[in-house]
Order: structure tokens, then sequence, then C-alpha cells
């Protein structure tokens, strides 16, 4: 009984998650660049779909991060 | 692990599942989603996923291991940050990061949700229910325990 109660909170806990997802993602495209997509699809690919370790990825993805914003908004101001 | 956790306890989710699940074997996955429903659905932080964890593999003391493992390193670099920003400076690198890390952290949120999706919605029924949470949470203001409790009883029903 509990178990069966669970089971439907888990999948409406989901559905909660990817509507935060959602949310989070309206902004970023209009930010115009593609290099927050870029990131983020990689991000998801790499921890949700090949399951690398999180330390890994993020040892190389904070640092791209911030180097390319880095840049993209010295371009900018330029 | 705790500090990898940029975007809060939900982008950590998949790191654990990980560790949890496929390289330690403490629980199944099905103990796993368990695990995440409670801690959504209790008041408190989401964080409490880990103290589940905990009890999972070794009881009341790794309940209280796993929480403090968990809280205590990142409130400590809280701590230091908060008290760098608040000093006064002309620096742009404070937004310059946090622009940088947010498609990050809703990268990691993706994966969450991808990870915990196919090990929950095994049945159409229950794909249909966490679909429709997703749209109603998205498009409407309701409170997410409601949802929760919605799916809760649609779960006892035996219809998911």
């Amino acid at each position: 009984m509990l178990r069966r109660s669970l089971a439907g909170i888990s999948c409406a806990a989901v559905g909660l998650l990817i509507a935060v997802v959602f949310r989070m993602m309206a902004p970023v495209p209009r930010r115009t660049d593609p290099l927050a997509l870029i990131l983020m699809l990689g991000v998801f690919l790499a921890i949700g779909v090949l399951r690398l370790p999180l330390p890994a990825v993020l040892l190389v993805a904070i640092p791209v991060s911030i180097g390319a914003t880095y840049f993209l908004r010295r371009k900018v101001a330029a | 692990m705790s500090l990898f956790a940029v975007g809060g306890a939900a982008a950590a989710v998949p790191e654990m599942h990980r560790i949890a699940v496929e390289v330690h074997r403490w629980m199944t996955d099905k103990q796993f989603t368990d695990a995440y429903a409670i801690a959504q659905l209790s008041p408190g932080p989401n964080v409490l996923i880990v103290t589940l964890i905990g009890y999972a593999v070794a009881g009341i003391p790794g309940a209280l291991a796993a929480t403090l493992a968990m809280c205590l390193p990142t409130a400590l670099l809280a701590y230091r940050v908060s008290r760098l920003l608040n000093r006064p400076s002309q620096s742009r690198w404070p937004g310059l990061i946090q622009a940088a890390l947010v498609p990050l952290s809703i990268g990691l949120m993706a994966a969450s949700a991808l990870i915990l999706a196919q090990s929950t919605d095994r049945t159409l029924a229950a794909l249909l229910l966490t679909a429709m949470v997703a749209l109603i949470a998205s498009v409407s203001r309701l409170n997410p325990p409601w949802l929760l409790l919605a799916g809760g009883m649609l779960g006892f029903a035996g219809i998911v």
C-alpha cells in the first residue's frame, strides 16, 4: 500500500523536477548565446546518458564555461 | 560531493544514483526513487535524500554521517563566499561566474530528471502521470505538494 502510493509520488516528483528545468530553461535561449545551450546539452548528455562521474565532467565544464563567458562578454563590451 | 552540487541537491542526484546504485549496489533503483520521493514529500530541504541513503546503508549513524558530510563543507564554503561577496569591490567576476554556472546546473538537473524518470516510469500510466505533472506545474502556479498528493492517491488507487 505504502509502496504503491510512493510509486505515484515519485512519478509526480519527477514531473515537478522536469517543470523546474523547463522554467529555468525559459530565459536561456533569449539571452542569445548558443554557448549556454551547448554547455547545457553537453552536461546533460555526459551525466544523464553517458553516466560519466560528476567531478570529472565539472572539472572540464566549469573552466570551459567561465572562460567562454568571459571572452563573449569582452567581445560584447569591445 | 556536495561541493559539486551546482544548482542544489537536484544537481547531485545523478552522482548519488551512480555511486549508491551502480558502483556500490547499496540500494536498488526502486529504493533510490522511493528515497527521492520521500525527500520531496517531507518538509525541509531536498538534501534529506542523503539522510535516507545513509540510513539505508548504515542505519542511524549512517544517516547522521551522510547529513553532516553533505551539509558541513558547503555551509562553510557558503559562509566564506558570502563574506567575500559582501566586501565592496568593482569586480565583475562574481556575476560572470554565476552566469557561467547557470547553464551547467540546468543541464545537471535535466540529467537528474532523466535518470529518475528511467527508474520510476516503467509503465505507460506512470509516464503519463509524470508528463501531466510536468505540464501542470509548468503552466500553473499550483502548489507542488498538491501534485505530489495527487500522485500518491493515484498510486494508492493502483492506477500507476
